[in-house]
């Protein structure tokens, strides 16, 4: 993830004294922390009081003598046992009941998939599309910054996320929200919540989003923090994105436009962009080692693995490495990478490209754009020769510009 | 010559002793081997002191590191190629708190009010010449040593590879472990995909368990079998009674990590599938097998604390314990409680509600003995005759620490507010409070309340309660803002954090750099002590067994067999202001040879 994007993540408005702003209807957390924290306060100054008090009534004029009085009572042991056991009860069955409500999500909820990698996320949605990185403009500096996937969400729907890891732990947490969930390789877990949307204009945001007709539409979003809690190396602390609540029609708006790429979109853009937001951490542009292998110069050079010799770096590898990456593990290098299931072929076509501009060996393709790509990510003007290879369709002019028959299903949960 | 360097004490009955070379256990023999080689309880005690004070020095280290790199945090700091936020500030940051966590742990608060003050006091408590087992008390101790060095390897690994590592790195580095950033409960599967020092962490922990295992063996057969003469079960100091349930879980749960950190060791070097996902192994299986030891080891670490205090309130308020056998009863409930209550760590790991429920409302239950106590002291300072000297100003500070650290648990016990503050700082600071305010203040205060018996010398007791005022202020600044920074959700292993955390950081940075102050005032203060005035056998007035001989203790820690009465009944002993101690008339002592009962 790009660093400055940190500084984006850190504008999120946040009130409250004691709890960040509430936001959530299904909030089973604070009324009950703070009945705790009454009962805490009281016998923190009651015991404190009372120990200080006896401190100064009782301390000693003289060091001669011992006091006498009662060595036991078992009545008030049992009276000082018995009073924490009722008020421990009353926390259990608010907490356990409050619990039962956070970990049933409704049956007509909407589906999200999440998944955790280092050092980054990705949401799924029913349509198949992936949240996409956001390009904005730091005011601050007035530089463009790119800021990672975020989770989209409609206000005023119960919203079930199923969660997953492709390597290591990794936690779902939005305070906000007050919801928090573990993501667990090999298991698929479950949270819910249901977010309200929140009118104050401080929180509120208004975006421009394309439409398939090719014009713009404005939409407004409430925007809260996303991080990851459980520990999961390097970069642990910058896996934060946000989560962007919509009211249901501004949210079917974003919906649509998810999976529409401008066809006029320069391929090498596309690339450069999943670099910042999914490849940085381990690859850098510039030589510098990383935990995996520099990009500079890296396209049609050779690399070496004791597992299968010698390895010319062309589009299959990279195909294979980023669908499959334990298959060849350069020298030097340990098996620390995940699949990135969820990018598409045209993606990392971008990916590719934009391996080309940052390397001596090739010549780089610049004028590429979105439009002449087929959905298998080889080129349309060449797909004789590139196509051929990959089994693709030679001449397929039916793809519609925002790709993946998938982006066409109604959108069904707010309705 | 002054008057504090007369080679003269007292011993318990008032009368002046001549110190005379060989006749207390430090200077019984001399030369290295005496100590490398010796089976003498104290002095294994005072080894362990040394070296298990100097790990509670390099895991301070890595704290102050940790919490100064989070003064410069804020995500503000950082921008394209700024240090804040580099692959390099990350790994030291994780590799900071990591080595900071499992030095602290597995070498400092785990052993240290046992093995420092249980093996130096628990035998003069039941009147015996040492442990029942006093060779393997010694090899606990190098048990103890071989960890370390293990772990020791790490610091030195991360060392070198922080200055030959880069892009023309030999390629012998590659065997070197390069520090350890798994933080203390080496989860898996990142424990299994990071580089090779987990090895050796794992292997150093195993050890040192060893050495955990051997202390609790020996208490458990010391206070079962050489007891003396009029001491029963309910006539036993509670510190006893304390660490033998801290021993019950030494040797029960220790075993548990033992077996977990080998079949770790054994995934990581033959990749078998027992925690790893992708060869069809479960990560949160891990987790409990790694809870079943290491939260019993949280009352590993509370339990002789609850001990020291026990002992402390009573003989400073001059007055009988309150609720002997509650307390003693509740020692025990709270080893038992301690293994039940492990699933706690996983509630948001996705394991079904029903255990989730189940451990929680276990969770809870470990709240009513801890109260028991607590009320138990209050009401033993009730009508009391109370002293504020340093010891009892740390048992005090205590009560105040263990009190906000226990309630703290209720929101983190309680299943719905548990999910929002599981790993955020509220969770750092719960347990923080727990196991270093409390444990910690115990230490400390243990310390100071049997400095005189351990050394023979008083420390200055202006200086101590100045150093209290500085560490009691100190740990709350730095912990007690936590509370609110995990509320607002700040999580925790964080190197960088968002902008509006920056305040609770500072605050907490200022007070952890307040907290190392005071403990430097502390050890200088115990340093300085080796010029203080000579200690009389008694100086508090405490009627426990250690009080019974002279201090520092000779080497067969009695000259005559004791007899157990009551600890808690401090009537026969009188204030001499000539020695600033207590003095037993030798007709009220039935462990005197010559003492010929009145009636």
């Amino acid at each position: 993830m790009d660093t400055t994007s940190l500084n984006l993540l850190a504008e999120v408005r946040d009130g409250g004294l004691w709890f960040p702003t509430d936001a959530s209807a299904s909030n089973q957390v604070d009324s009950l922390t703070f009945f705790i924290l009454i009962i805490c306060a009281i016998f923190i100054l009651f015991n404190a009081g009372l120990m200080v008090f006896f401190a100064i009534r009782y301390r000693q004029k003289q060091r001669e003598g011992s006091a006498t009085g009662a060595t036991h009572n078992t009545a008030l042991e049992v009276t000082w046992s018995v009073i924490p056991a009722f008020i421990l009860a009353v926390i259990f069955i608010w907490g356990f009941r409050g619990y039962l409500v956070q970990a049933t999500p409704p049956d007509n909820s909407y589906d999200i998939m999440v998944t955790g990698y280092k050092w980054g996320w990705d949401f799924t949605y029913p349509n198949g599309a992936n949240s996409k990185a956001e390009t904005r403009i730091d005011p601050a500096t007035g530089k463009k910054v790119t800021m990672p996937p975020a989770l989209h969400v409609p206000s005023d729907t119960p919203i079930r996320l199923t969660l997953q890891s492709n390597d290591v732990l990794h936690s779902v947490f939005i305070k906000q929200l007050r919801v928090k969930k573990d993501c667990v390789p090999g298991r698929f877990n479950q949270m819910w919540f249901e977010a309200n949307w929140d009118d104050d204009p401080e929180n509120i945001e208004t975006v421009e989003l394309p439409t398939k007709e090719g014009n713009t539409v404005t939409a407004q979003r409430n925007t809260y923090d996303l991080f990851c809690t459980e520990y999961c190396g390097q970069n642990h602390s910058m896996m934060i994105t946000k989560v962007y609540v919509y009211q249901p029609d501004d949210y079917k708006k974003w919906y649509e436009s998810v999976n529409i790429t401008p066809v006029d979109k320069p391929v090498i853009e596309i690339g450069q962009t999943i670099w910042e937001t999914q490849c940085k951490a381990c690859h850098s542009l510039d030589g510098s080692a990383g935990t995996g292998p520099t990009w500079k110069d890296l396209y049609g050079d050779t690399a070496h693995a004791t597992s299968a010799g010698s390895i010319n770096v062309d589009d299959a590898y990279i195909i294979e490495s980023i669908r499959n990456p334990g298959a060849i593990i350069v020298d030097g290098y340990g098996n620390n990478m995940a699949a990135f299931p969820n990018l598409s072929d045209r993606e990392i076509r971008g990916v590719i490209e934009f391996m080309k501009t940052i390397s001596d060996k090739v010549e780089a393709n610049e004028d590429l754009v979105y439009g002449d790509l087929n959905p298998d990510g080889t080129l349309k003007s060449e797909s004789g020769e590139e196509g051929a290879e990959e089994g693709a369709e030679p001449g397929d002019e039916t793809e519609s510009p925002e790709g993946g028959a998938a982006a066409e299903d109604e959108y069904q949960a707010v309705q | 010559m002054t008057v504090a360097d007369r080679p003269i004490t007292t011993d318990i009955y008032g009368e002046e002793v001549e110190l005379k070379p060989g006749d207390n256990y430090i200077n019984h023999s001399k030369g290295i081997l005496s100590w490398a080689l010796t089976l003498d309880h104290k002095r294994i005690g005072l080894m362990y002191m040394v070296v298990v004070l100097f790990a509670f020095f390099l895991g301070g280290v890595f704290a102050i590191a940790l919490r100064t790199q989070l003064l410069f945090g804020a995500s503000s700091n950082i921008t394209d190629g700024s240090a804040v936020g580099s692959a390099l500030w990350n790994n030291l940051y994780n590799q900071a708190f990591t080595l900071h966590g499992a030095i602290m742990v597995f070498m400092f608060i785990i052993p240290a009010i046992p093995a420092i003050l249980g093996n130096t006091i628990l035998p003069l408590m039941v009147g015996a010449k040492d442990v029942a087992f006093p060779r393997l008390n010694l090899m606990s101790f190098y048990c103890w040593l071989g960890g370390a060095a293990l772990l020791g390897c790490l610091l030195v690994g991360a060392v070198i590879h922080l200055m030959m590592g880069g892009e023309n790195a030999p390629a012998f580095l590659a065997y070197i472990p390069n520090g350890l950033d798994t933080g203390w409960t080496f989860y898996t599967p990142y424990s299994i995909q990071t580089n090779n020092s987990v090895i050796f962490a794992t292997m150093g922990a195993f050890v040192l368990g060893f050495s955990s295992i051997l202390t609790g063996l020996n208490f458990i057969a010391t206070i079962h079998m050489l007891k003396p003469k009029g001491m029963g079960w309910f006539n036993m100091p509670l510190f006893l009674w304390a660490l033998y349930a801290t021993s019950i879980i030494q040797i029960l749960a220790t075993p548990v990590l033992a077996i977990t950190l080998l079949l770790l060791a054994a995934e990581n070097l033959m990749g078998i599938g027992i925690f790893d996902p992708k060869l069809g192994g479960d990560p949160v299986l891990f987790q409990h097998f790694f809870w079943f030891y290491s939260h019993p080891a949280v009352y590993i670490m509370i339990l002789p604390a609850l001990g020291v205090v026990s002992e402390i309130i009573s003989v400073f308020s001059r007055k009988h314990i309150f609720g002997y056998k509650f307390i003693a009863y509740s020692s025990l409930a709270i080893a038992l409680f301690g293994f039940i209550v492990w699933g706690h760590h996983m509630f948001t790991s996705g394991q079904s509600p029903m255990i989730n429920a189940l451990f929680s409302l276990l969770t809870m239950s470990v709240a009513i003995p801890s109260a028991i106590k607590v009320f138990n002291w209050l009401a033993t300072m009730w009508k009391g005759r109370i002293r504020l000297d340093t010891p009892m100003l740390y048992a005090m500070g205590f009560i105040w620490l263990f009190t906000i650290g226990g309630l703290t648990g209720l929101p983190l016990a309680a299943l719905s507010t548990d999910i929002y503050m599981h790993d955020t700082y509220f969770v750092v600071a719960h347990f923080h409070y727990v196991m270093v305010g409390s444990t910690l203040f115990a230490f400390l205060g243990g310390m100071y309340y049997w400095f005189p018996k351990m050394f023979g010398r008083m420390y200055d007791e202006k200086m101590g309660k100045w150093a209290w005022a500085v560490t009691f202020i100190g740990f709350n600044v730095t912990f007690f803002i936590q509370f609110i920074a995990g509320t607002q959700g700040m999580p925790r292993r964080y190197a960088t954090y968002l902008d509006q955390y920056t305040i609770y950081h500072h605050i907490s940075t200022l007070g952890s750099y307040i907290l190392t102050i005071g403990l430097f005032m502390i050890l200088f203060n115990w340093i300085m002590a080796k010029r203080g005035k000579r200690a009389p056998a008694n100086p508090w007035g405490g009627n426990q067994l250690e009080w019974h001989t002279n201090s520092p203790p000779p080497h067969e820690n009695f000259k005559y067999d004791p007899v157990g009465t009551d600890p808690y009944n401090y009537h026969d002993w009188k204030y001499d202001e000539k020695i600033d101690g207590y003095v037993l008339d030798p007709d009220h002592d039935p462990g005197n040879p010559s003492h010929k009962p009145a009636h």
